[in-house]
């Protein structure tokens, strides 16, 4: 059916938010990232982006749907296995130093010598390497984040807001450096509020809410903003236009669909 | 290997898990250096002193350190979101699972190994070697309970709730397990045994061996003594810390042989023990695979 890239195939989840209640993070969620892409997720706080991240990093299970990498079938017992994943919220733990982490991941990975230097200069990190990650802040932690999930060889990023915390030398750095991992075969997934950035990666525009896939653009687009808001007025525009249909409809008694 | 070394580090460098660690070389120290001093003497116990006090604190004690060892395998890094870095690295949730279990049995094996090593060379310099090799059969029943200890520890942490619930599980499963189940025991098995008054003294040394039908001529099944020593030794497989108490036992006594067969529990040991180290780490395993992290 498909020739690789990560799918999302009519996926629902629901969060167990109080004993019996449930609430929908995301209602049959299709969506399509070619190999060797990258994608951007945008829309309001609470669309299900995070949650899609999640499941396709096999970290939770969908309630129905499926997700595919590559053609296999993923979830927490099938992880896709050459995977980088940024969570919202960097955290190692923090008995740690930072070089330790980061030979640990590249001892997983397999990551070369070559590859270590770049992420390093990537992410700067080499004045903070002694330090416990617990006395690290906030910006740091997410710089050591970004190098654990970007450390080569992955065939799958997955990132969380991934510019978010960074000053400005290291956002552009971590950006060219997505946009390298792509062209050397990688797909990439990213959610993010960081318009400007995005348009410089100018990847696929999927826009959430709700956990609906509201609208998509391909890449050369006018831009992540004007795209996002296109998208969200165009939705609008259609959910007024079924509104002011429905009581039409129902003032009438008449089933027919409106034209 | 390299999850176990990580484990390790930050097992070292915890300091609730470092005091956890000195409680471990206390419980070594403490009755060897306190049972002089009922005595109104300095000094260090021997081994035939020290050992009935060994087996009583490290049966109640270790337990409690072990479980609570255990559960912050996963309880920690659950919390704190920081598992996340490993399970998205190319490695199965089951090699996560082993390797933190391994690299925290591995500390704890090293701390009590340390400590009552170095309280055994002590009290055999001080006093000379007699019951040494009933002291290091104690204690390596007391590493077994330990480390079944810590593996039900991590299956209660596998669940994946936070810090405080996991300790509290953990604290009512060392209960269940140091009290409850005990009381239950000793209950089901004076029950097995219907009163047999004149059998009493006669086959002497077990208190409810007494109390149980006739044996056969070769002391075999359950109507014999023997029977009962065997029922008795298969009902303590159901509690760690029974197993313990039997295995530390049956090394520092001389094994009783009835109509010609012995009866050190060899089989119920093996059996329990193995039981209780495979099966809460198999748990423990499904449901950390199973477990939602986000």
């Amino acid at each position: 059916m498909s020739a690789g890239g990560l799918q999302f195939e009519a996926v629902c989840y629901r969060f167990l938010s109080s004993k019996r209640a449930v609430a929908d993070a995301l209602h049959e969620f299709s969506a399509d990232c070619a190999p060797v892409s990258i994608n951007c997720m945008m829309g309001p706080n609470g669309a299900g982006k995070s949650t899609a991240l999640a499941l396709a990093a096999g970290l939770v299970d969908s309630a129905s749907g499926y997700i595919r990498f590559d053609d296999s079938l993923v979830s927490s017992a099938t992880p896709p296995v050459a995977l980088g994943y940024l969570p919202q919220a960097s955290a190692f733990p923090g008995a740690l130093t930072v070089a330790e982490v980061l030979d640990f991941t590249f001892a997983l990975r397999g990551t070369t010598a070559q590859d270590r230097e770049v992420v390093m200069q990537v992410a700067a990190l080499s004045e903070v390497l002694t330090k416990a990650t617990r006395t690290l802040s906030s910006g740091w932690a997410r710089r050591l984040g970004l190098a654990v999930a970007l450390a080569p060889p992955t065939d799958l990023l997955l990132l969380d807001e991934p510019f978010v915390g960074l000053d400005l030398e290291t956002l552009d750095r971590v950006a060219g450096y997505i946009e390298e991992r792509c062209r050397q075969g990688a797909t990439i997934l990213l959610a993010s509020h960081d318009y400007e950035t995005v348009d410089r990666l100018d990847p696929r525009i999927m826009v959430l809410n709700e956990g609906r896939l509201l609208g998509e653009a391909d890449p050369g687009g006018p831009g992540a903003r004007a795209v996002y808001r296109q998208i969200v007025a165009s939705t609008a525009g259609a959910a007024r236009g079924e509104a002011q249909a429905a009581p039409a409809r129902s003032a009438t008694g008449d089933e027919r669909a409106p034209t | 290997m390299l999850v176990a070394r990580r484990e390790l580090r930050i097992v070292w460098r915890n300091r609730g898990v470092t005091t956890g660690l000195l409680l471990v070389a206390a419980v070594a120290w403490l009755p060897a250096v306190l049972l002089p001093l009922r005595a109104g003497a300095f000094g260090v116990a021997s081994f035939p002193e020290l050992l009935p006090l060994t087996i009583a604190v490290e049966g109640v004690i270790l337990p409690l350190i072990a479980l609570l060892f255990g559960a912050e395998t996963l309880a920690g890094e659950v919390e704190e979101g920081s598992l996340l870095a490993i399970v998205t690295l190319p490695l199965s949730r089951a090699s996560c699972f082993l390797g933190k279990l391994t690299g925290r049995v591995a500390a704890l094996v090293v701390a009590q190994g340390a400590s009552f090593g170095l309280a055994a060379l002590v009290v055999g310099f001080v006093n000379g070697p007699e019951g040494l090799a009933g002291y290091a059969v104690v204690q390596i029943s007391a590493l077994l309970l330990s480390s079944a200890c810590v593996a039900v520890g991590a299956a209660i942490a596998a669940g994946g709730c936070g810090r405080v619930h996991v300790y509290a599980v953990s604290l009512l499963t060392w209960l269940v397990l140091v009290f409850l189940i005990d009381a239950v025991l000793l209950a089901a098995i004076v029950a097995l045994a219907p009163a047999a008054p004149t059998q009493v003294g006669e086959h002497g040394h077990s208190e409810l061996s007494g109390a149980m039908p006739l044996p056969d001529e070769r002391g075999q099944g359950l109507g014999g003594e023997a029977g009962i020593d065997r029922t008795a030794a298969w009902l303590l497989t159901l509690d760690p810390v029974d197993l313990f108490r039997l295995g530390a036992l049956s090394a520092i006594s001389p094994p009783r042989r009835v109509g010609g067969t012995t009866t050190a529990p060899t089989l119920p040991l093996a059996v329990g023990w193995l039981c209780w180290l495979v099966l809460p780490t198999l748990i423990g395993l499904r449901r950390f695979r199973r477990l939602p992290l986000r």
